[in-house]
Protein backbone atom coordinates (compact mmCIF):
# COMPACT_ATOMS: atom_id res chain seq x y z
CA UNK A 1 0.00 0.00 0.00
CA UNK A 2 1.40 3.43 -0.80
CA UNK A 3 1.96 5.36 2.41
CA UNK A 4 -0.60 8.03 3.21
CA UNK A 5 1.29 11.13 4.27
CA UNK A 6 0.92 12.48 7.76
CA UNK A 7 1.22 16.24 8.26
CA UNK A 8 4.82 17.03 7.27
CA UNK A 9 6.50 19.77 9.26
CA UNK A 10 9.06 20.85 6.67
CA UNK A 11 9.31 20.99 2.90
CA UNK A 12 12.00 18.25 2.68
CA UNK A 13 9.72 15.99 4.73
CA UNK A 14 6.84 16.82 2.42
CA UNK A 15 9.06 16.10 -0.60
CA UNK A 16 10.06 12.71 0.83
CA UNK A 17 6.44 11.82 1.52
CA UNK A 18 5.15 12.79 -1.90
CA UNK A 19 7.82 12.37 -4.54
CA UNK A 20 7.25 8.65 -5.13
CA UNK A 21 3.47 9.11 -5.33
CA UNK A 22 3.81 12.11 -7.60
CA UNK A 23 6.26 10.30 -9.87
CA UNK A 24 3.99 7.25 -10.15
CA UNK A 25 0.89 9.39 -10.75
CA UNK A 26 2.48 11.44 -13.51
CA UNK A 27 3.93 8.36 -15.20
CA UNK A 28 0.50 6.78 -15.22
CA UNK A 29 -0.91 9.89 -16.88
CA UNK A 30 1.61 10.43 -19.64
CA UNK A 31 4.25 8.51 -21.51
CA UNK A 32 6.23 11.70 -22.05
CA UNK A 33 9.19 11.60 -19.65
CA UNK A 34 9.94 15.31 -20.19
CA UNK A 35 6.53 16.26 -18.86
CA UNK A 36 6.89 14.00 -15.85
CA UNK A 37 10.13 15.76 -14.88
CA UNK A 38 8.98 19.27 -15.72
CA UNK A 39 5.64 19.02 -14.00
CA UNK A 40 7.06 17.34 -10.91
CA UNK A 41 9.69 20.07 -10.69
CA UNK A 42 7.33 22.99 -11.29
CA UNK A 43 4.66 21.77 -8.92
CA UNK A 44 7.20 21.08 -6.17
CA UNK A 45 8.78 24.51 -6.67
CA UNK A 46 5.30 25.99 -6.35
CA UNK A 47 4.81 24.01 -3.14
CA UNK A 48 8.20 25.16 -1.81
CA UNK A 49 7.34 28.78 -2.62
CA UNK A 50 4.13 28.70 -0.67
CA UNK A 51 5.21 26.21 1.97
CA UNK A 52 4.40 28.55 4.88
CA UNK A 53 0.78 28.57 3.79
CA UNK A 54 0.69 24.99 2.58
CA UNK A 55 1.85 23.55 5.89
CA UNK A 56 -1.35 24.82 7.50
CA UNK A 57 -3.50 22.83 5.04
CA UNK A 58 -5.12 19.58 6.14
CA UNK A 59 -3.99 17.91 2.95
CA UNK A 60 -1.07 19.75 1.34
CA UNK A 61 -0.54 16.67 -0.85
CA UNK A 62 -3.98 17.17 -2.40
CA UNK A 63 -2.94 20.71 -3.36
CA UNK A 64 0.23 19.35 -4.97
CA UNK A 65 -1.69 16.77 -7.04
CA UNK A 66 -4.25 19.38 -8.05
CA UNK A 67 -1.53 21.71 -9.36
CA UNK A 68 0.30 18.86 -11.10
CA UNK A 69 -2.92 17.63 -12.74
CA UNK A 70 -3.77 21.07 -14.08
CA UNK A 71 -0.25 21.66 -15.34
CA UNK A 72 -0.34 18.35 -17.14
CA UNK A 73 -3.73 19.08 -18.73
CA UNK A 74 -2.43 22.47 -19.83
CA UNK A 75 0.62 20.85 -21.44
CA UNK A 76 -1.43 18.14 -23.08
CA UNK A 77 -3.92 20.63 -24.52
CA UNK A 78 -1.10 22.75 -25.93
CA UNK A 79 0.75 19.74 -27.34
CA UNK A 80 -2.40 18.41 -29.00
CA UNK A 81 -2.91 21.77 -30.66
CA UNK A 82 0.66 21.77 -31.93
CA UNK A 83 0.68 18.02 -32.69
CA UNK A 84 3.77 17.53 -30.52
CA UNK A 85 2.34 15.20 -27.92
CA UNK A 86 4.18 11.93 -27.47
CA UNK A 87 1.02 10.51 -25.93
CA UNK A 88 -0.80 11.16 -29.16
CA UNK A 89 1.91 9.42 -31.12
CA UNK A 90 1.59 6.45 -28.80
CA UNK A 91 5.25 6.60 -27.93
CA UNK A 92 6.58 5.81 -24.51
CA UNK A 93 9.39 7.52 -22.75
CA UNK A 94 10.90 7.33 -19.30
CA UNK A 95 11.51 4.27 -17.17
CA UNK A 96 8.65 1.94 -16.31
CA UNK A 97 7.69 0.94 -12.80
CA UNK A 98 7.45 -2.37 -11.10
CA UNK A 99 7.16 -5.91 -12.28
CA UNK A 100 5.82 -7.29 -15.58
CA UNK A 101 2.15 -7.37 -14.53
CA UNK A 102 2.37 -3.80 -13.35
CA UNK A 103 3.90 -2.69 -16.60
CA UNK A 104 0.65 -3.84 -18.11
CA UNK A 105 -1.43 -1.94 -15.56
CA UNK A 106 0.45 1.31 -16.17
CA UNK A 107 0.23 0.85 -19.92
CA UNK A 108 -3.46 0.04 -19.66
CA UNK A 109 -4.13 3.08 -17.44
CA UNK A 110 -2.48 5.30 -20.02
CA UNK A 111 -4.85 3.91 -22.66
CA UNK A 112 -7.83 5.27 -20.73
CA UNK A 113 -9.47 8.61 -21.46
CA UNK A 114 -7.80 11.30 -19.36
CA UNK A 115 -10.52 11.84 -16.76
CA UNK A 116 -10.78 8.11 -16.18
CA UNK A 117 -7.05 7.62 -15.77
CA UNK A 118 -6.79 10.54 -13.37
CA UNK A 119 -9.71 9.33 -11.28
CA UNK A 120 -8.78 5.65 -11.20
CA UNK A 121 -5.16 6.28 -10.26
CA UNK A 122 -5.98 8.77 -7.52
CA UNK A 123 -8.73 6.63 -6.02
CA UNK A 124 -7.62 3.04 -6.61
CA UNK A 125 -3.82 3.27 -6.40
CA UNK A 126 -3.06 6.38 -4.34
CA UNK A 127 -6.10 5.67 -2.15
CA UNK A 128 -7.60 9.13 -2.14
CA UNK A 129 -11.24 9.06 -1.13
CA UNK A 130 -13.83 9.98 -3.76
CA UNK A 131 -14.26 13.32 -2.02
CA UNK A 132 -10.52 14.06 -2.07
CA UNK A 133 -10.17 12.95 -5.70
CA UNK A 134 -13.13 15.18 -6.59
CA UNK A 135 -11.41 18.15 -4.94
CA UNK A 136 -8.15 17.42 -6.78
CA UNK A 137 -9.87 17.03 -10.17
CA UNK A 138 -12.34 19.88 -9.56
CA UNK A 139 -15.33 17.72 -10.45
CA UNK A 140 -18.20 16.33 -8.38
CA UNK A 141 -17.87 13.20 -6.28
CA UNK A 142 -20.46 11.40 -8.39
CA UNK A 143 -18.48 12.21 -11.54
CA UNK A 144 -15.35 10.71 -9.97
CA UNK A 145 -17.36 7.62 -9.09
CA UNK A 146 -18.61 7.32 -12.67
CA UNK A 147 -15.12 7.76 -14.13
CA UNK A 148 -13.68 5.18 -11.74
CA UNK A 149 -16.44 2.69 -12.62
CA UNK A 150 -15.89 3.19 -16.35
CA UNK A 151 -12.12 2.99 -15.94
CA UNK A 152 -12.33 -0.28 -14.02
CA UNK A 153 -14.57 -1.76 -16.68
CA UNK A 154 -12.20 -0.71 -19.44
CA UNK A 155 -9.11 -1.86 -17.53
CA UNK A 156 -10.68 -5.26 -16.98
CA UNK A 157 -11.17 -5.51 -20.74
CA UNK A 158 -7.68 -4.30 -21.55
CA UNK A 159 -6.04 -6.63 -19.07
CA UNK A 160 -8.14 -9.63 -19.95
CA UNK A 161 -6.85 -12.39 -22.15
CA UNK A 162 -9.68 -14.57 -23.40
CA UNK A 163 -11.86 -13.26 -20.64
CA UNK A 164 -9.47 -13.98 -17.76
CA UNK A 165 -7.33 -11.33 -16.09
CA UNK A 166 -3.70 -12.00 -16.82
CA UNK A 167 -1.84 -9.46 -14.72
CA UNK A 168 1.02 -10.89 -12.70
CA UNK A 169 1.88 -13.76 -14.98
CA UNK A 170 2.27 -11.84 -18.14
CA UNK A 171 5.32 -10.83 -20.03
CA UNK A 172 3.16 -9.90 -22.96
CA UNK A 173 2.08 -6.30 -23.16
CA UNK A 174 -1.50 -5.17 -23.41
CA UNK A 175 -2.41 -5.29 -27.06
CA UNK A 176 -2.12 -1.93 -28.73
CA UNK A 177 -5.55 -0.67 -29.46
CA UNK A 178 -4.79 2.64 -31.04
CA UNK B 1 -5.02 -11.71 -9.82
CA UNK B 2 -8.10 -9.50 -9.58
CA UNK B 3 -8.10 -5.85 -10.54
CA UNK B 4 -8.23 -4.84 -6.87
CA UNK B 5 -5.23 -7.00 -6.06
CA UNK B 6 -3.43 -5.47 -8.99
CA UNK B 7 -4.20 -1.97 -7.72
CA UNK B 8 -2.97 -2.96 -4.25
CA UNK B 9 0.25 -4.31 -5.74
CA UNK B 10 0.67 -1.12 -7.78
CA UNK B 11 0.18 0.91 -4.59
CA UNK B 12 2.87 -1.12 -2.82
CA UNK B 13 5.12 -0.70 -5.83
CA UNK B 14 4.81 3.09 -5.58
CA UNK B 15 6.48 2.99 -2.19
CA UNK B 16 9.34 0.96 -3.64
CA UNK B 17 10.34 3.35 -6.42
CA UNK B 18 14.10 3.82 -6.02
CA UNK B 19 15.48 7.31 -5.47
CA UNK B 20 17.21 7.33 -8.86
CA UNK B 21 13.82 7.01 -10.55
CA UNK B 22 12.25 9.98 -8.79
CA UNK B 23 10.92 12.48 -11.30
CA UNK B 24 13.04 15.21 -9.73
CA UNK B 25 15.51 15.29 -6.86
CA UNK B 26 15.18 17.45 -3.77
CA UNK B 27 18.55 19.02 -4.58
CA UNK B 28 17.34 20.06 -7.99
CA UNK B 29 14.17 21.58 -6.55
CA UNK B 30 16.23 23.50 -4.00
CA UNK B 31 18.75 24.70 -6.59
CA UNK B 32 15.97 25.86 -8.88
CA UNK B 33 14.19 27.63 -5.99
CA UNK B 34 17.44 29.37 -5.05
CA UNK B 35 18.12 30.40 -8.64
CA UNK B 36 14.63 31.81 -9.08
CA UNK B 37 14.76 33.66 -5.78
CA UNK B 38 17.25 36.03 -7.47
CA UNK B 39 15.20 36.36 -10.61
CA UNK B 40 12.14 38.55 -10.05
CA UNK B 41 10.86 38.15 -13.59
CA UNK B 42 11.08 34.38 -13.44
CA UNK B 43 9.30 34.35 -10.08
CA UNK B 44 6.56 36.64 -11.32
CA UNK B 45 6.13 34.48 -14.42
CA UNK B 46 5.85 31.34 -12.33
CA UNK B 47 3.35 32.96 -9.97
CA UNK B 48 1.27 34.16 -12.91
CA UNK B 49 1.33 30.70 -14.45
CA UNK B 50 0.14 29.15 -11.19
CA UNK B 51 -2.65 31.69 -10.90
CA UNK B 52 -3.68 30.97 -14.47
CA UNK B 53 -4.21 27.28 -13.63
CA UNK B 54 -7.46 28.24 -11.94
CA UNK B 55 -8.71 30.14 -14.96
CA UNK B 56 -10.33 27.22 -16.76
CA UNK B 57 -12.35 26.30 -13.70
CA UNK B 58 -13.35 29.94 -13.27
CA UNK B 59 -14.33 30.12 -16.95
CA UNK B 60 -16.39 26.95 -16.56
CA UNK B 61 -18.17 28.38 -13.52
CA UNK B 62 -18.90 31.58 -15.42
CA UNK B 63 -20.23 29.53 -18.31
CA UNK B 64 -22.53 27.65 -15.97
CA UNK B 65 -23.89 30.86 -14.52
CA UNK B 66 -24.64 32.27 -17.97
CA UNK B 67 -26.10 28.91 -18.97
CA UNK B 68 -28.44 28.92 -15.96
CA UNK B 69 -29.42 32.50 -16.72
CA UNK B 70 -30.35 31.43 -20.26
CA UNK B 71 -27.60 33.43 -21.99
CA UNK B 72 -26.41 30.63 -24.27
CA UNK B 73 -24.12 32.79 -26.42
CA UNK B 74 -22.15 34.02 -23.42
CA UNK B 75 -22.20 30.55 -21.87
CA UNK B 76 -20.67 29.10 -25.06
CA UNK B 77 -17.98 31.77 -24.93
CA UNK B 78 -16.87 30.80 -21.40
CA UNK B 79 -17.24 27.06 -21.92
CA UNK B 80 -15.07 27.47 -25.00
CA UNK B 81 -12.32 29.14 -22.95
CA UNK B 82 -12.40 26.30 -20.41
CA UNK B 83 -12.68 23.54 -23.02
CA UNK B 84 -9.62 24.87 -24.83
CA UNK B 85 -7.61 24.14 -21.68
CA UNK B 86 -8.71 20.51 -21.62
CA UNK B 87 -11.71 20.90 -19.29
CA UNK B 88 -13.78 17.84 -20.19
CA UNK B 89 -16.99 18.97 -18.44
CA UNK B 90 -16.83 22.30 -20.24
CA UNK B 91 -16.39 20.51 -23.58
CA UNK B 92 -19.48 18.39 -22.97
CA UNK B 93 -21.56 21.38 -21.94
CA UNK B 94 -20.17 23.45 -24.83
CA UNK B 95 -21.36 20.80 -27.26
CA UNK B 96 -24.83 20.86 -25.72
CA UNK B 97 -25.07 24.65 -25.73
CA UNK B 98 -23.85 24.89 -29.32
CA UNK B 99 -26.36 22.21 -30.28
CA UNK B 100 -29.15 24.33 -28.79
CA UNK B 101 -27.87 27.42 -30.58
CA UNK B 102 -27.71 25.44 -33.83
CA UNK B 103 -31.29 24.35 -33.33
CA UNK B 104 -32.33 27.97 -32.87
CA UNK B 105 -30.45 28.97 -36.01
CA UNK B 106 -32.08 26.13 -37.89
CA UNK B 107 -35.55 27.23 -36.74
CA UNK B 108 -34.73 30.78 -37.68
CA UNK B 109 -33.74 29.55 -41.13
CA UNK B 110 -37.13 27.87 -41.57
CA UNK B 111 -38.85 31.15 -40.82
CA UNK B 112 -36.77 33.29 -43.19
CA UNK B 113 -38.76 34.60 -46.16
CA UNK B 114 -35.89 34.95 -48.62
CA UNK B 115 -33.77 32.09 -49.97
CA UNK B 116 -30.53 34.02 -49.35
CA UNK B 117 -31.36 34.64 -45.68
CA UNK B 118 -32.39 30.99 -45.28
CA UNK B 119 -29.07 29.84 -46.70
CA UNK B 120 -27.16 32.19 -44.39
CA UNK B 121 -29.02 30.97 -41.33
CA UNK B 122 -28.46 27.34 -42.32
CA UNK B 123 -24.76 27.99 -42.75
CA UNK B 124 -24.69 29.49 -39.26
CA UNK B 125 -26.39 26.36 -37.97
CA UNK B 126 -23.88 24.16 -39.78
CA UNK B 127 -20.93 26.04 -38.28
CA UNK B 128 -22.41 25.62 -34.83
CA UNK B 129 -23.02 21.93 -35.45
CA UNK B 130 -19.41 21.49 -36.59
CA UNK B 131 -18.05 23.12 -33.47
CA UNK B 132 -20.47 21.17 -31.30
CA UNK B 133 -19.31 17.90 -32.87
CA UNK B 134 -15.71 18.84 -32.11
CA UNK B 135 -16.62 19.70 -28.52
CA UNK B 136 -18.41 16.36 -28.12
CA UNK B 137 -15.36 14.59 -29.54
CA UNK B 138 -13.26 16.35 -26.88
CA UNK B 139 -15.70 15.34 -24.17
CA UNK B 140 -15.74 11.76 -25.47
CA UNK B 141 -11.95 11.65 -25.38
CA UNK B 142 -12.00 13.07 -21.84
CA UNK B 143 -14.11 10.14 -20.67
CA UNK B 144 -17.76 10.99 -21.36
CA UNK B 145 -19.11 8.24 -23.66
CA UNK B 146 -22.57 9.85 -23.57
CA UNK B 147 -21.11 12.48 -25.91
CA UNK B 148 -21.52 9.89 -28.70
CA UNK B 149 -25.30 9.92 -28.28
CA UNK B 150 -25.36 13.69 -28.25
CA UNK B 151 -23.59 13.73 -31.61
CA UNK B 152 -26.38 11.56 -32.95
CA UNK B 153 -28.93 14.16 -31.90
CA UNK B 154 -26.87 16.67 -33.82
CA UNK B 155 -27.18 14.51 -36.92
CA UNK B 156 -30.96 14.75 -36.69
CA UNK B 157 -30.58 18.50 -36.68
CA UNK B 158 -28.32 18.43 -39.74
CA UNK B 159 -30.73 16.13 -41.57
CA UNK B 160 -33.73 18.34 -40.83
CA UNK B 161 -34.52 20.92 -43.50
CA UNK B 162 -31.32 20.39 -45.45
CA UNK B 163 -30.68 22.94 -48.17
CA UNK B 164 -29.18 21.89 -51.52
CA UNK B 165 -25.60 20.69 -51.05
CA UNK B 166 -24.07 23.53 -53.06
CA UNK B 167 -25.63 26.02 -50.61
CA UNK B 168 -24.51 24.39 -47.45
CA UNK B 169 -20.83 24.05 -48.29
CA UNK B 170 -20.81 20.31 -47.62
CA UNK B 171 -17.97 18.09 -48.67
CA UNK B 172 -19.40 15.75 -51.30
CA UNK B 173 -19.36 12.13 -50.09
CA UNK B 174 -16.21 10.26 -51.03
CA UNK B 175 -14.20 13.39 -51.81
CA UNK B 176 -11.48 14.09 -49.28
CA UNK B 177 -13.00 11.60 -46.84
CA UNK B 178 -10.49 10.31 -44.29
CA UNK B 179 -9.87 6.58 -43.90
CA UNK B 180 -11.55 5.25 -40.79
CA UNK B 181 -9.37 2.94 -38.69
CA UNK B 182 -10.29 -0.73 -38.40
CA UNK B 183 -13.42 -1.47 -36.38
CA UNK B 184 -11.69 -3.19 -33.49
CA UNK B 185 -9.27 -0.29 -33.02
CA UNK B 186 -9.78 2.46 -30.48
CA UNK B 187 -9.74 5.96 -31.91
CA UNK B 188 -7.13 8.30 -30.50
CA UNK B 189 -8.13 11.82 -29.46
CA UNK B 190 -6.44 13.26 -32.55
CA UNK B 191 -8.31 10.83 -34.80
CA UNK B 192 -11.61 11.64 -33.13
CA UNK B 193 -11.02 15.35 -33.66
CA UNK B 194 -9.97 14.90 -37.28
CA UNK B 195 -12.89 12.62 -38.07
CA UNK B 196 -15.46 14.71 -36.21
CA UNK B 197 -14.51 17.90 -38.03
CA UNK B 198 -14.78 16.14 -41.36
CA UNK B 199 -17.93 14.24 -40.37
CA UNK B 200 -19.75 17.45 -39.49
CA UNK B 201 -19.56 18.37 -43.18
CA UNK B 202 -20.04 14.96 -44.74
CA UNK B 203 -23.17 13.01 -43.96
CA UNK B 204 -21.74 9.67 -45.11
CA UNK B 205 -18.80 10.02 -42.76
CA UNK B 206 -21.00 11.45 -40.00
CA UNK B 207 -23.00 8.20 -39.99
CA UNK B 208 -19.82 6.12 -39.87
CA UNK B 209 -18.40 8.34 -37.13
CA UNK B 210 -21.52 8.00 -35.00
CA UNK B 211 -21.62 4.25 -35.49
CA UNK B 212 -18.03 4.06 -34.21
CA UNK B 213 -18.75 6.25 -31.22
CA UNK B 214 -21.89 4.31 -30.33
CA UNK B 215 -20.02 1.07 -30.58
CA UNK B 216 -17.33 2.42 -28.27
CA UNK B 217 -19.93 3.81 -25.87
CA UNK B 218 -21.62 0.41 -25.71
CA UNK B 219 -18.53 -1.10 -24.09
CA UNK B 220 -18.97 0.93 -20.93
CA UNK B 221 -21.67 0.32 -18.32
CA UNK B 222 -24.99 1.98 -18.99
CA UNK B 223 -27.44 3.37 -16.47
CA UNK B 224 -28.18 6.65 -14.83
CA UNK B 225 -25.37 9.12 -15.24
CA UNK B 226 -24.72 11.77 -12.64
CA UNK B 227 -24.91 15.37 -13.68
CA UNK B 228 -21.30 16.57 -13.87
CA UNK B 229 -22.55 20.14 -13.79
CA UNK B 230 -24.51 19.83 -10.59
CA UNK B 231 -23.52 22.41 -8.02
CA UNK B 232 -21.28 20.85 -5.44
Amino acid sequence: MSPRPSRPSSFPEFYEAEIKRLTAYLRAQTSDGRWVEDIAQESLIAAADKWDELMTYDRPDAWLFKVATRMLRRNQAKAREQCTSLDELGERAGPELGQPGLLDLHTAVRRLPRRQREAVYLHCVLRYSLEEAAAILAISESSVKTHVRRARQRLAELLADDGSPRPGRSTTRVRRTR
Amino acid sequence: MSLDELFAEAAREVGRIPDVEHAVSLDRVRRECARRSWDDIERARHAAFLDSLDLEQAAYELGRRCDQAGDLGEAARWYRVAARQDHGDAALRLGEVLGMLAERASRRADGEPSAAARTRARRDALHLVTEAAQAFAEAYAAGYPEAAELVEELLDLVDRGRPPSQDRGEVPAGRGCPDFPRWHGVLSEAEIQRLSSHAAQCVTCMKEFIARMRSAAATVPSGALPDPFARR
